[in-house]
């Protein structure tokens, strides 16, 4: 499952799951009014300072800055193609901003702490027929199905390699695709089986 | 005890992975072996409620198909791909899961418990993702084990294990004489441990007894 939780025992790490929630939302809530303006960029400082105070290794921003990288590239391209300068800046920030923010929450949170939290919040759907622990367990579900399919793609690029075969680009998808739904079957047995169900 | 009368278990385009077994399982531990894809794991699937049937299988009385509120619990079962039974982020958390019946104080106790057990305690924050696939059917049997059902079957568990965690592993399945344990295994020593082995062939129970290991290796050459 994945796991981006970095523990350092920093106060960020310590604050209740649903403040860091609840601020995280809040915050990137108000980014949505944030006007068109260079000085936006100034935004991205906010989660870089929540690094900071994390006491975060420099290595650690760097991956998750590394893994951002491709998607302001792209963003940056086709904002540049659609909108002025200022207003791709601005949107750049919003962007970069909320998902630092988001990244910095999954470092600082232990997943079993994001679970018990989304647990409490679902409780007055009860009523609803909503059963909190299950919404609970999807999240928990969802965020190890990234993983996974970040691990299959990995798995099925080092099996081409081991054939020595040179496929097109994309050629991972389909494999990957039928890896993830025989995964999600096993998975379901597995819930099943653990009474999880 | 498990009861199974008339089961089959059929998939389309007409492929019998069950042809009409009845079979009663009374000892306290019971191997089922076979070659690959003689309906071995099938039948473990119909005990743990994870495929349709016909006929009946019963454990502890209650229908299988019907009942798996009941046995919700009382049956665990490790699956063959012991990487998709691991559900949370780190080794302590995906036993932890197992261990939410109990008490909140009870809770951490029970945990360091286990994962003591199980030989996992150096490994407690560990990303499961991290893990050798050894390790992870290891960590599979704590999470299971830790709910104390009453049946357990077991899928190859030994399969991914070096030798010392084979063998801790194989005396951790037979330590409780109150649990039933169902063994499918390709480990034909393993198996002469159980109270009775029965061997599954062109899905059917083709022997069973003392002898099924004997027949087995005669029809295998």
């Amino acid at each position: 499952m994945l796991s981006l939780y970095y523990p350092t025992g920093s106060l960020i790490h310590r604050l209740p799951t649903w403040l860091k929630l609840l601020v995280l939302a809040v915050g990137s809530t108000a980014l949505i009014w944030l006007p068109n303006s260079y000085w936006a960029l100034l935004a991205v400082v906010v989660p870089l300072l929540g690094y900071f105070l994390a006491r975060l290794p420099v290595r650690v921003l760097g991956t998750d800055l590394f893994r951002l990288s491709w998607l302001i590239v792209f963003l940056l391209i086709t904002q540049l193609i659609f909108n002025e300068p200022v207003q791709a800046a601005t949107v750049i920030a919003r962007l970069t901003t909320i998902i630092l923010a988001a990244q910095l929450f999954t470092r600082t949170t232990k997943i079993q702490h994001l679970i018990t939290t989304v647990e409490q919040l679902a409780k007055p759907l009860r009523p609803l027929g909503v059963n909190p622990y299950k919404v609970a367990l999807a999240v928990a579900l969802m965020l190890s199905a990234l993983g996974q399919i970040v691990g299959f793609i990995g798995q099925v690029r080092d099996a081409q390699r081991a054939r020595g075969v040179r496929l097109a680009a994309w050629s991972w998808v389909v494999p990957v695709l039928v890896l993830s739904l025989k995964h999600a079957d096993d998975v379901a047995d597995a819930l099943v089986v653990r009474g999880l169900d | 005890m498990i009861e199974l009368e008339n089961v089959m278990v059929t998939v389309k385009p007409e492929a019998v992975l069950l042809d009409d077994v009845s079979a009663r399982l009374e000892a306290p531990t019971t191997a089922i072996i076979g070659e690959n894809g003689s309906g071995k794991s099938t039948l473990a699937k119909v005990l743990a409620g994870l495929i349709d049937y016909t006929g009946s299988a019963k454990i502890n009385d209650v229908e299988v198909a019907t009942g798996r509120k009941k046995l919700s619990g009382r049956v665990g079962m490790i699956i063959a791909n012991a990487a998709a039974q691991v559900i949370m982020p780190t080794v302590a958390e995906d036993v932890g899961l197992s261990l939410r019946h109990l008490p909140k104080h009870q809770r951490q106790t029970a945990l360091e418990s286990v994962l003591e057990e199980h030989d996992l305690t150096d490994l407690a924050d560990r990303p499961a993702l991290s893990l050798s696939s050894g390790q992870l059917q290891r960590l599979a049997l704590a999470s299971v084990l830790a709910t104390n059902p009453d049946v357990l079957i077991a899928d190859e568990p030994t399969t991914m294990l070096d030798a010392r965690y084979a063998k801790l592993v194989s005396n951790q399945l037979f330590a409780s004489a109150d649990r039933q344990l169902v063994l499918i295994t390709h480990d034909l020593e393993l198996a002469a441990r159980c109270d009775d082995i029965l061997w599954v062939h062109d899905a059917k129970i083709a022997h069973r007894g003392p002898t099924a290991i004997q027949h087995y290796l005669e029809h295998i050459g």
